[in-house]
């Protein structure tokens, strides 16, 4: 039973994509964690969902708790020439509340739909756009940062 | 506090088995006991709410939890004899580890550490990375981070004039609460609650299985369950399927045996669990519906009808309190996606079983369980129709499974190309309750339980 069982297992993970994926993740690529083991548990978000991570980490800890942040027009986070930095889920208003509660944020395109608006205190700046929303705009411009209106 | 909260959970869940349903193995009250907990715990969380007592206060909830644990012990002492109850619990685990020492086969002790191997890597994963599956993100997790900021669960993700709510947001708040209770305790992510439930899932399956099978079959077998790929996956994510699955396939399970052994000990224990499983996510309504006709059925053969009508009045009181809760204190009407009139037609039908025989079959998402079921079934059909065998447990998973898929055909789509991925998405997570079933299956029917016990046992 013994040489049944060791080839049962030997079997599943060599002919069967599923298993063997399931032995990669769990048991040959638990090791290489390790080289995680420093970061803190933005870095890891940051490491599984990318920029779009980096990017609301900045905004949630560059804000007050009580701020209503104006986002950026889609053709700036998804401009039309170029690959956008920023996944999908960004035009999510629940998925990006999860990343920056209890601030609260209104979507350019909302801005006449929406009375928070009116409440507007900060600007995401994405790709140099936003500098326009505040005045006076300061001199020295960064591509990504938060500004108070 | 972690630990001390963790092993609050762990105890008061063992003293509610102990005395629920004191005649169960000692490794199955082992397995089940931190379910209960956690399911005995969001019961608690959200009465307290009701009162307006602030939920996100650990000392409060850690003192009423120790304050039943203390009770639950108090009543196991007073009722039978704790001290004496212990020892026969203490003994049977030493003759556990006796007859597993007695019987140690090499085949066992490889499968017993590709187990160990398997849950260690699920739980290394799950306590190390952070949250970021969609479903979590915008739904159950985020309620439970807000709990645990707002002390509430008519919190600011509701507020109707700036709502961040989904319809996972409105599921039965069993993730949600013990997510925020994660949170209260120090950790930093709820995968770590879903990854307990997985190691609850393997040592209670082997204990069941012990029951059909020898030690070399229920490691066998358990193993084959907890590398099943797609559950493995959602078992270190923070997901509430593998919640629901541990709660309706285990409480599935022990209603089985119950009615196969005339035991009122797995009823009860039986119908505990698909109570928790009512409160996890809102398809467990249709397992609730199929367990309680088959614990009613069961009650009748054996004239004892009283506890599950008893029980099916609290699973619908425990139903309708969310049902309600949403209603009337959140204030939302959540969307009808299922349509309850019939309306047969042939196209939709077609085009749903079409995916759902996609997915099913799916060698990626589910290994060789399936196939695996579907050849014992077929070399076992003589003994189905000689001996009945296991007719029981067969009727409980293909009953449920049928009417399974009939809820996913009752919803308001047309399974065109480009609408909803329901067969993609819920109903492929969903089988995870009928693994276990499956496996069960082929594990204790006549045929492997002779071949273990007369050629594989030693």
């Amino acid at each position: 039973m013994l040489a049944g069982t060791v080839a049962l297992l030997t079997g599943l993970v060599y002919f069967n994509s599923g298993y063997s994926q399931i032995h990669e993740k769990y048991i040959r690529n638990v090791w290489t964690l390790g080289s995680y083991d420093s970061l803190t548990y933005d870095g890891r978000l940051e490491v599984k969902l990318g920029f779009t991570a980096t990017y609301l980490h900045m905004l949630r800890d560059s804000t007050p708790a009580n701020a209503v942040i104006l986002f950026p027009p889609d053709s700036v986070l998804f401009p039309h020439d170029t690959t956008s930095l920023f996944n999908p889920l960004i035009r999510n208003r629940r998925w990006v509340s999860y990343f920056i509660y209890p601030r609260k944020l209104v979507y350019y395109e909302e801005r006449d739909t929406l009375p928070l608006y009116r409440q507007v205190t900060h600007v995401a700046v994405a790709a140099y756009w936003g500098y326009n929303e505040v005045s006076p705009a300061p001199a020295h411009r960064k591509r990504y940062t938060v500004l108070t209106r | 506090m972690e630990v001390f909260g963790l092993l609050l959970l762990f105890v008061l869940g063992l003293a509610i088995t102990h005395a629920v349903a004191r005649d169960l193995p000692a490794l199955l009250k082992t397995g089940v006991a931190l379910p209960i907990g956690f399911g005995s715990n969001a019961f608690l969380m959200f009465l307290l709410d009701l009162v307006h007592v602030p939920i996100n206060s650990m000392a409060v909830l850690l003192s009423i939890e120790t304050v039943l644990v203390l009770a639950a012990l108090g009543y196991c002492f007073y009722k039978a004899d704790a001290a004496s109850a212990l020892r026969t619990t203490g003994q049977r685990v030493r003759g556990l580890w006796t007859d597993v020492g007695r019987r140690l086969h090499p085949a066992w002790l490889v499968l017993f550490g590709a187990m160990m191997v398997m849950v260690a890597g699920v739980l290394v994963q799950a306590f190390f990375w952070p949250v970021f599956i969609y479903d979590s993100i915008t739904g159950f997790d985020f309620v439970a981070r807000v709990v645990q900021q707002e002390g509430t669960l008519n919190n600011s993700i509701f507020d109707p004039a700036y709502p961040l709510y989904t319809l996972r947001s409105l599921y039965p708040p069993m993730a949600a609460l013990n997510f925020a209770y994660w949170y209260g305790l120090g950790f930093s992510s709820s995968q770590g609650v879903v990854a307990l439930f997985y190691v609850s899932m393997a040592v209670s399956f082997y204990a069941l299985l012990r029951l059909y099978t020898t030690h070399p079959g229920a490691a066998l077998f358990t193993l084959l369950l907890i590398i099943t790929p797609e559950f493995a996956n959602f078992s270190a994510m923070s997901s509430s399927n593998p919640v629901c699955a541990f709660y309706i396939s285990i409480g599935l399970l022990c209603l089985y045996v119950a009615c196969a052994q005339v035991s009122g000990a797995y009823g009860t224990l039986g119908m505990l669990l698909v109570l928790f499983g009512l409160w996890t996510r809102p398809e467990a309504i249709v397992f609730a519906v199929f367990a309680g006709m088959f614990a009613l059925y069961t009650g009748i053969r054996h004239r004892a009808v009283v506890k599950p009508l008893v029980f099916g009045v609290v699973w619908v009181v425990a139903f309708g309190a969310w049902q309600f809760y949403i209603r009337r204190v959140l204030g939302i009407t959540p969307p009808e996606t299922l349509s309850l009139t019939v309306a047969f037609d042939m196209g939709k039908l077609a085009r749903m079983l079409d995916k759902v025989w996609t997915v099913t079959f799916d060698v990626r998402y589910y290994g060789i369980v399936v196939y695996f079921f579907l050849g014992m079934l077929l070399i076992n059909l003589r003994n189905l129709f000689v001996w009945r065998d296991r007719l029981a447990l067969l009727i409980l998973l293909l009953g449920g499974w049928a009417i399974y898929v009939l809820v996913f055909y009752q919803i308001d789509t047309d399974y065109k190309a480009g609408s909803t991925n329901w067969i993609e998405d819920a109903y492929r997570r969903g089988l995870f309750c009928f693994f276990p079933l499956l496996l069960f299956y082929t594990a204790s029917n006549r045929l492997t339980s002779v071949l273990f016990k007369r050629y594989l046992d030693v």
